[in-house]
């Protein structure tokens, strides 16, 4: 086991020190992409299931669901292709992992983990042209930025019974930006360059309530709710703009009546416009509505244990919209989970294919996602 | 954990990495200005009028000894400049063919004295000449080098040079030197050997030397015969000595004396100041000092692209007016306590390190723009003064060695437009590349 943990640990060494750059994305306009704290098996079911995963930083009663010492690791590498017009865009993106350890006294579970909220990381580099004393003149702009919004939350779930549980948990919104801002000019133009590096800070906080209960056999449904606080982005400790942590609600069901079967549900809405204001960039900050529905089956056995066969489709709307008009993503999901060494350890591999249309430019992306967990 | 299970859970690892390690494929541009807002470069122009709150000839440079090129000219009646080269350490006394010991020199052979010539950019006329002076004089003060012109007489005439070229680039040129002069000086103690040269023609002559501190300058050389020892006439013996330039006076400071190795003195030029304007170059030489007065606004709170002085030509006139002279803008280095402008205008920057040169025509009435960028960002204010003082110094790539100048309309010219001003392209201070 020491060994898995170094691999771990090495890993996200090689992710994070390889982090590759997009730019011009539809995905990541204003504060940034908002990822979704999905776990690895959730994501593969396009989100389906979250309100009860208790891998997902979503519904904090879920966590019940995981009734022992547990650790989560996972990674969310994207390659997506942006099309304006005849013009395509190529990249390759990898976010800070998220992580989160669970673990159980009683009746009692207990979780701590961080996932990216709202990830800004890319690279825009463009040669233009561009007015200097009403002169023509080349140039080339070079913007990048790097990081993210997170959301570090801290989970408590109680079991009341075998058909009820629920959860608080408190959120702390931290993270940071680096950008790098650069307009160069060739030598022989006399104009000289003007070069930026710049550390924006976000801080803030919020709490989130969430249960989850049997209503009919073999139906459960989960609900969870955050509610905002102050928060605030920074530049180098100096407060810049002030909004509320973006509210939330979600409603989940999954059936299980099915031998080896469980179908997810899934209505999440996230009130973004509590963000208006903290984006200087943002060319509209709009809510979102997410909708999302999976199913998840027994699959072959492999090396003595049965493979989980993951599967389904998402339709939601993002927060930063282009040019003023709200941004659509929609696709599918598949995946699969690999219990190993008798349940101790599972391995969540999950793709997206997703599509994000907004008007004069499309966007065609692979999410993947891997889910590395560990039960000690 | 099983064995296959071990695989395939290390299988996963190489899968990911190759996902996070995919190399970065850039084909960018295409997708802004569409989805990337808020990377727009606000651009302001402005000019600021009467930011130059100070502006002065300051003349005498380079200064005396410190002149690359030496000049040699004589424009009839309107500029005369000769040179002078000191030899204060030379060999004295000789070992004699079978003397037991050395003694002064009894007989010179040959003597002469080598220039390296360039021409200048008054062409050269098809015949000149050279006269080579013995200026040396113990009662003069040997830092006042006006006092040294008197002793440009026939009395003193040494030695003479005539040349029948019309040369354009460079010349080497050996100047003979009479022998019983110098033999009279080796065997005089505490007599130096200081030469003044003056050129000639009968037309406009200029012409410029090499200086001792570049390595090829002024060159003294003769050959002693050795004679009165040897008892058969046809084993004479010659030894020839040769010396650069070389200077032991004054004692202090020591650096003075090495300066004063050789130099030239300006006994006439014309005048190329004018009221109301600045000039640069020309003879002696003047440099501009300029001093602004820049909101601090500009040099601390913005992004400045282009910042560039505008200067508006007074026309020059003269021989070589048409040739254009390269304007250097330097930085000076003095701190923002010292109050001397000649010390401000001495320790200055390498030339094109904060400021642009440019080649500029004296004869034009150019408007001329000099980018300054450099300099405005050296001007940012610290706790709470001037990081750098305020001032622009500008001087010729040609100083001390040529009469022409550059010539502006200053801060006192009539008309306003004619005026030094400033001309800044900025970006406002905003914080770029925000989320």
């Amino acid at each position: 086991m020491p060994r898995l943990l170094t691999f771990v640990a090495g890993l996200a060494v090689v992710l994070v020190s390889s982090s590759l750059q997009a730019q011009g994305s539809i995905g990541a306009q204003g504060l940034g992409y908002p990822v979704g704290g999905l776990s690895g098996a959730a994501a593969a079911m396009g989100g389906a299931s979250a309100e009860l995963d208790p891998n997902s930083a979503v519904n904090p009663a879920a966590i019940t669901r995981s009734n022992r010492l547990s650790i989560m690791v996972r990674f969310e590498p994207e390659m997506r292709e942006t099309l304006v017009g005849s013009q395509r865009a190529y990249a390759n993106l990898v976010r800070f992992p998220g992580f989160q350890a669970t673990g159980s006294y009683g009746r009692w579970v207990g979780a701590i983990g961080i996932t990216p909220m709202l990830d800004r990381t890319w690279r825009n580099q463009t040669n233009d042209t561009i007015l200097v004393t009403g002169i023509p003149t080349e140039s080339q702009l070079q913007v990048s930025s790097e990081g993210a919004m997170n959301d570090a939350r801290l989970a408590l779930g109680y079991v009341i019974s075998p058909r009820v549980q629920v959860g608080a948990a408190l959120h702390a919104v931290v993270g940071e930006n680096r950008t790098f801002f650069q307009r160069s000019f060739p030598d022989t133009s006399g104009v000289q360059g003007v070069s930026q590096v710049n550390s924006f800070g976000y801080t803030g906080a919020a709490y989130s309530l969430g249960v989850v209960a049997e209503l009919l056999t073999d139906l459960v449904v989960s609900a969870s709710t955050k509610f905002g606080g102050d928060m605030s982005i920074e530049l180098q400790g100096d407060e810049l703009r002030t909004a509320k942590v973006p509210a939330r609600t979600g409603l989940g069901v999954a059936y299980f009546g099915i031998r080896g079967v469980t179908a997810h549900a899934r209505v999440d809405q996230v009130r973004w416009t509590d963000l208006e204001g903290l984006s200087s960039s943002a060319d509209g900050v709009f809510d979102a509505t997410e909708l999302a529905a999976g199913v998840e089956a027994l699959g072959p056995q492999l090396f003595g244990a049965n493979m989980l066969v993951r599967a389904g489709f998402r339709d939601r709307t993002l927060p930063f919209g282009v040019s003023g008009d709200q941004v659509r993503e929609n696709g599918f999901a598949f995946g699969v989970g690999l219990p190993l060494a008798r349940g101790r350890t599972q391995i969540d591999l999950g793709a997206q294919r997703l599509t994000r249309t907004a008007p004069g430019a499309k966007e065609n992306s692979w999410f993947l996602s891997l889910g590395f967990g560990i039960r000690p | 954990m099983s064995r296959p299970s071990r695989w395939i859970a290390l299988l996963a690892f190489p899968l990911v990495a190759a996902l996070g390690a995919c190399t970065e494929d850039l084909q960018t541009g295409g997708t802004c200005p569409l989805l990337c807002p808020g990377q727009d470069l606000v651009i302001r122009d402005t000019v600021l009028e009467g930011t130059v709150v100070l502006d002065t000839n300051l003349l005498g440079f380079p200064f005396q000894g410190s002149e690359d090129p030496l000049v040699l000219a004589a424009w009839t009646d309107t500029l005369d400049i000769r040179v002078v080269a000191r030899f204060d350490s030379l060999t004295r006394q000789f070992q004699q063919v079978n003397g037991d010991a050395p003694t002064e020199i009894t007989k010179l052979d040959s003597a002469y004295v080598t220039l390296f010539l360039q021409a200048s950019e008054v062409a050269t006329p098809a015949q000149w000449f050279i006269d080579v002076y013995d200026v040396f004089e113990p009662t003069i003060i040997d830092t006042i080098p006006m006092q040294s012109v008197p002793y440009f007489t026939p009395a003193r005439l040494v030695g003479s040079y005539q040349g029948d070229t019309a040369f354009t680039d460079t010349l080497r040129i050996r100047i003979p030197i009479d022998t019983t002069f110098l033999r009279t000086v080796l065997n005089t103690p505490d007599r130096r050997v200081r030469l003044g040269f003056q050129v000639r023609a009968a037309q406009r002559v200029q012409l410029r030397v090499t200086p001792t501190d570049l390595g090829n300058g002024p060159t003294l050389a003769y050959v002693a015969a050795s004679v009165d020892t040897v008892p058969a006439p046809d084993t004479i013996v010659r030894t020839r000595f040769s010396f650069p330039g070389n200077s032991q006076t004054p004692a202090v400071p020591p650096a003075l004396a090495s300066d004063l190795t050789d130099y030239h003195i300006l006994i006439q030029a014309p005048n190329k100041l004018a009221p109301n304007t600045i000039t640069i170059g020309g003879l002696p030489g003047s440099r501009a000092y300029l001093r602004f007065n820049v909101p601090a606004y500009f040099t601390d709170s913005v992004g400045v692209l282009r910042a560039q002085l505008q200067l508006v030509q007074d026309p020059v006139t003269g021989p070589a007016a048409n040739d254009s002279i390269r304007l250097d803008g330097h930085l000076t280095l003095v701190n923002t306590e010292s109050v001397s402008l000649h010390r401000a205008a001495t320790l200055l920057s390498p030339a094109g390190v904060f400021l642009a040169s440019k080649w500029i025509t004296p004869s034009r009435a150019d408007t001329v723009r000099l980018n300054v960028n450099n300099l405005l960002r050296q001007w940012n204010t610290s706790n709470p003064g001037r990081a750098q003082p305020t001032a622009l110094i500008l001087r010729s790539n040609l100083e001390g060695g040529t009469a022409s100048a550059l010539r502006f309309h200053s801060t006192r010219a009539a008309d306003p437009r004619l005026r030094p001003k400033l001309l800044i392209t900025y970006t406002p201070g905003a914080v770029l590349g925000q989320p």
